[in-house]
C-alpha cells in the first residue's frame, strides 16, 4: 500500500529525514514513533505530497508520489497535527467541499450523517468552523478524512485534542479501514496507544530509521516504552 | 519582555512587506529587492507630488495673510485624517482580534505589555503615514525660505506626538467595533457597511477637495479664526511650528498625551476581559441539507468566492474598484453637473467613448482579489495541497473567482455607461470587452505575484491583504499598465493611429499578456505550490 524507499529531505544543512525505508502492507496499522524533531512530520508530509523531498521514492498503491501525485492523493487521506481548517465555512460546507473534490455523489449524505453521528458532531455542522473548539475541529478533520473511504490514511498525532469517546471511535474506524483492505500510517507520542493499536511500528531518530517491524519484533519481552527509551539512549 | 514583544510586533509589521516571514526564511531575490524599491519610490513619489501641490497652494494663499500657523494646522489635520483612516480597522484587528491573543494571554506577560507592544506597531504605522503627509508640507515650507530652528525642532517633536491622538481614537472605535461584532451573527455585514460608510465619507470629502481648497484660499482669514476658536490643538500645533512657540508646543503635547493616556488606561483595565469574553451569536443547529453535489473546479471556485464575501477586510480592500465601477454610472446619472461638464468639453463621440473605456479599464485594473488569495490560505494550505487537485487548477480557481466576482460589475456598469453616454456600437463593445480582458490579466498577475511574495504566517487577515508586497504590486501594476497605455496614446500615437485601432491593439496586448502569464503559471505551478510549504 505504501512503500517509502531511501527517502531524504534536508532543510538547509539540517537533514530532517535521512534514507528512510518503510513498507506498509494493506491491512496494517503502522505506528511512527520518534522524539520531537525526529523527522516524523516531514516524512508524513512527503508521503502526502505536500512537501518536496530531495531523494528517494514514495509509492502509494504502486503510484509514485513524485510523478503521479493526483493518483496518490485520490487514494489517500491526510490528517495534520494541527487541524487548521477553512474558518469561514460551516462544518457542513467544508465537508461538502471535500466531497466535491473527491467526486463523491449523493452517497455523501449518508456517509456524512453516519460519521458525524459517530463523532457526535451532527448538531454543530451548521456552525462556522471559526466557532469550533480544537477538539471539534479535529473531529471535523477526521470526518473529512474518512468520508471518501481512502485506501491509505496518514495521520500526524491524530488523538491530540480528541475526547476519550472520539479517540475510541477513531481507533475503531482505523481498524475497520484496515479490515476493508486499507492501511493506516500515523505518528504518535503516546506509546501505549501505539502498543495497543499498531500491527507494526517504526522508530525514527534524527531522520534515520532505528528499528521497525511487528510489535513483537520491536519490543520483544519489554514494553514499547522501554525499547524506545533504550534506543534513545543508545543513539544519544 | 516588553522589548521582545515589541520586536516581534515590529518584525511582523516590517516583514509583512517582504513576504517570507517566519518559518524557514529564504534569502530575498535581487529582483524582489528591486521591485520593493520601485514600489517604495512610486508610492512616495506619487503621494508626495500631489500633496506637495496641495500644500504649495495653501502656503501661497496663507503666508501673505500672516496665517502660516493655519498652513501647518491644515497639514497636521490632513496627516491626522490620513493616518486615522489607515489605522482604524487595523487597530480593531491587531488589538482585539489578533490570532495570537490567546497564546500571549497564556504566557506570563502582563496584559498592559501586550497592549503596549501592539500599540508600538500601530504607532509606527501611523507615524509612517503621517510622515508621508507632513514631509511634503515641510519641504514646501522650507522651499519658501521660512526656516526657524525652534519650528524645525517642534516639527520633529510634534511629529512624534501626533500619532498618539490617532491611536486613541482608532483604539476606541476598534474597541466598539469589536464589542459590536462579537454580539452579531452577521458581523461581517456590519463591518462591510461601516467600511462603506467610512469610504463614502472619504470620497465625498475627496470629491469636494477642489471646492474646499478654493474655499480655504478665498475665505482663509475667516476659516482660520473659526479653527482657532474651535480646534485649539490644531491652532497650537500650527503656532509651534510656524513661530516656534514653546508654550504652544507644550499645550499641543498635552492635547496628544492626555487622551492617549486615558484610552490606554481604560483599555488596559478591560483588555483581558475584552479578549477573553466570547459573547457569541445564538448557536446554529444543523438540521440537514447543505450537501449539493458539484464538480471539483466549481467547489474550488465557490470556496474562493465564499472567502471573499465573508471577509470584510478582503472584500473592501481588494474589490473596491468594483464598487467604484458600479458607482460611476450612478454618479453620472445623478450629478447633472458632471454630465454638463463633459458636454462642455465638446469631445468627439470617439474620445468620449475612449475616456469611458479607459476609466473602466483603470477601475478593473485596481481590483486585486487574486493577489492575496494564496497568502490567505495561511495555515490551512495543507488542505488544498493534500487534495487530489492539480496545483494549476487550485491556482486557476483563485483567478476564476477574481474574474467571476469582477464580471457582473464590469458588464452592468459598462451597459449602464453605454446607455447613459451613447458612445456608439464600437465603443460599447470595447466598454464591455476591454475591462474584462484587463480583469483576466490582473487575476493572473495577482497569482504570479502572490507566488513570488507569499505570506502564509499571519495573525490577522489584514497582513496578507493590506500589508503585503503582492497586493501592493498587483494593485499598482494593474492600474499603471492601463494608465501607461492611456498616456502612450495621448502623448505619442494620437496623430498616427485611430482610437478604435489602438483599443483593439490593447485588447490583443492584454489577451497576449494573460496567455503568457497562464502558460508561465502552468509551467511553474507544481513546483511553486510545493515550495509554499517551505515559504
Amino acid at each position: 500500500m505504501l512503500r517509502i524507499e531511501n527517502l531524504s529531505k534536508s532543510y538547509g544543512d539540517k537533514k530532517a529525514v535521512d534514507g528512510l525505508d518503510l513498507h506498509i502492507q494493506p491491512g496494517e496499522i503502522y505506528g511512527f514513533i520518534g522524539h520531537n524533531g525526529a523527522g516524523k512530520t516531514t516524512a508524513i508530509k512527503a508521503v502526502c505530497g505536500i512537501l518536496r523531498f530531495d531523494a528517494g521514492e514514495i509509492y502509494i498503491n504502486g503510484h509514485s508520489v513524485r510523478t503521479e501525485a493526483l493518483a496518490c492523493k485520490q487514494r489517500t487521506a491526510y490528517l495534520p497535527d494541527n487541524p487548521d481548517l477553512y474558518e469561514y465555512l460551516s462544518g457542513i460546507k467544508y465537508l461538502n467541499f471535500i466531497a466535491d473534490v473527491f467526486s463523491m455523489g449523493t452517497e455523501r449524505e449518508e456517509r456524512i450523517r453516519e460519521l458525524a453521528e459517530a463523532f457526535e458532531l451532527t448538531a454543530d455542522l451548521a456552525q462556522p468552523i471559526s466557532a469550533y473548539s480544537h477538539g471539534m475541529k479535529q473531529k471535523l478533520a477526521v470526518i473529512s478524512a474518512l468520508m471518501h473511504a481512502p485506501k491509505l490514511l496518514v495521520m500526524d498525532e491524530p488523538f491530540t485534542g480528541l475526547d476519550p469517546k472520539a479517540s475510541f471511535t477513531l481507533k475503531q474506524r482505523m481498524r475497520a479501514l484496515c479490515d476493508a483492505g486499507g492501511a493506516v500510517f500515523f505518528s504518535t507520542h503516546v506509546l501505549e496507544v501505539a502498543e495497543k493499536l499498531c500491527d507494526k511500528v517504526a522508530i525514527i531518530r534524527r531522520g534515520k530509521l532505528v528499528k521497525s517491524g511487528t510489535m513483537e519484533e520491536v519490543r520483544g519481552d519489554e514494553s514499547l516504552e522501554e525499547v524506545f527509551l533504550e534506543l534513545e539512549a543508545d543513539h544519544a | 519582555m516588553l522589548r521582545s514583544l515589541v520586536v516581534i510586533q515590529l518584525r511582523g509589521l516590517l516583514g509583512s512587506l517582504g513576504g517570507r516571514l517566519g518559518g524557514r526564511r529564504k534569502k530575498a531575490r535581487p529582483m524582489n529587492k528591486v521591485l520593493v524599491g520601485l514600489a517604495a519610490i512610486y508610492i512616495i513619489g506619487s503621494l508626495g507630488a500631489s500633496l506637495g501641490f496641495y500644500f504649495h497652494t495653501m502656503l501661497a494663499a496663507f503666508a501673505p495673510l500672516g496665517l502660516a500657523w493655519f498652513y501647518f494646522a491644515l497639514a497636521g489635520l490632513t496627516a491626522f485624517v490620513f493616518s486615522f483612516l489607515g489605522s482604524v480597522f487595523l487597530a480593531q484587528s491587531s488589538l482585539f482580534a489578533a490570532k495570537d491573543n490567546e497564546l500571549l494571554l497564556f504566557l506570563p506577560i502582563k496584559p498592559e505589555q501586550i497592549l503596549l507592544a501592539r500599540m508600538a506597531a500601530l504607532y509606527l504605522m501611523a507615524l509612517g503615514i503621517q510622515a508621508l503627509v507632513l514631509l511634503p508640507a515641510l519641504a514646501v515650507w522650507l522651499l519658501a525660505g521660512s526656516v526657524n530652528m525652534p519650528g524645525l525642532l517642534f516639527f520633529v517633536l510634534t511629529g512624534l506626538l501626533l500619532p498618539l491622538p490617532v491611536l486613541a481614537l482608532s483604539t476606541i472605535l476598534g474597541w466598539l467595533l469589536s464589542i459590536l461584532s462579537s454580539r452579531l451573527r452577521r458581523k461581517n455585514l456590519v463591518i462591510i457597511l461601516l467600511s462603506l460608510g467610512f469610504l463614502a465619507a472619504y470620497f465625498i470629502g475627496y470629491s469636494r477637495l477642489i471646492g474646499l481648497m478654493n474655499e480655504l484660499v478665498s475665505r482663509g482669514q475667516q476659516l482660520a479664526q473659526a479653527a482657532r476658536a474651535s480646534l485649539p490643538p490644531a491652532y497650537h500645533y500650527g503656532l509651534a511650528l510656524a513661530e516656534g512657540k514653546a508654550a504652544s508646543f507644550l499645550l499641543f503635547a498635552l492635547f496628544c498625551l492626555a487622551p492617549f493616556a486615558l484610552v490606554m488606561w481604560l483599555v488596559s483595565l478591560n483588555y483581558v476581559k475584552v479578549l477573553s469574553t466570547r459573547h457569541g451569536a445564538p448557536k446554529l443547529v444543523y438540521r440537514g441539507g447543505g450537501m449539493a453535489v458539484g464538480g471539483r473546479m466549481r467547489a474550488l471556485v465557490k470556496k474562493e468566492m465564499r472567502r471573499f464575501f465573508t471577509s470584510p477586510v478582503y472584500l473592501m480592500n481588494t474589490g473596491i474598484g468594483l464598487l467604484f465601477m458600479l458607482g460611476l454610472p450612478i454618479y453620472l446619472l445623478f450629478d447633472k453637473n458632471a454630465l454638463a461638464l463633459l458636454a462642455q468639453l465638446g469631445l468627439p463621440q470617439e474620445w468620449l467613448g475612449g475616456l469611458l473605456v479607459l476609466a473602466q479599464c483603470a477601475l478593473a485594473g485596481s481590483v486585486f482579489i487574486s493577489a492575496p488569495s494564496i497568502s490567505l490560505e495561511g495555515r490551512a494550505l495543507w488542505i488544498v495541497q493534500s487534495l487530489p487537485v492539480r496545483p494549476i487548477n487550485a491556482l486557476l480557481a483563485k483567478a476564476m473567482a477574481h474574474i467571476l466576482i469582477s464580471l457582473p460589475p464590469i458588464l452592468l456598469s459598462g451597459a449602464a455607461l453605454a446607455w447613459l453616454m451613447k458612445p456608439g456600437a464600437v465603443y460599447t463593445a470595447f466598454l464591455l470587452l476591454l475591462p474584462v480582458l484587463v480583469s483576466v490579466f490582473c487575476a493572473l498577475l495577482g497569482l504570479e505575484l502572490n507566488l513570488r511574495f507569499p505570506k502564509l504566517e499571519w495573525r490577522s487577515e489584514t497582513e496578507p491583504v493590506k500589508q503585503s508586497m503582492s497586493t501592493f504590486l498587483a494593485m499598482s501594476l494593474g492600474f499603471i499598465t492601463v494608465a501607461a497605455l492611456g498616456a502612450l496614446y495621448a502623448l505619442a500615437l494620437v496623430r498616427t493611429m485611430a482610437l478604435g485601432t489602438f483599443l483593439l491593439l490593447c485588447a490583443a496586448l492584454f489577451a497576449l499578456l494573460s496567455l503568457t502569464l497562464y502558460l508561465h503559471l502552468d509551467r511553474i505551478a507544481d513546483r511553486a505550490f510545493l515550495d509554499l510549504s517551505e515559504a
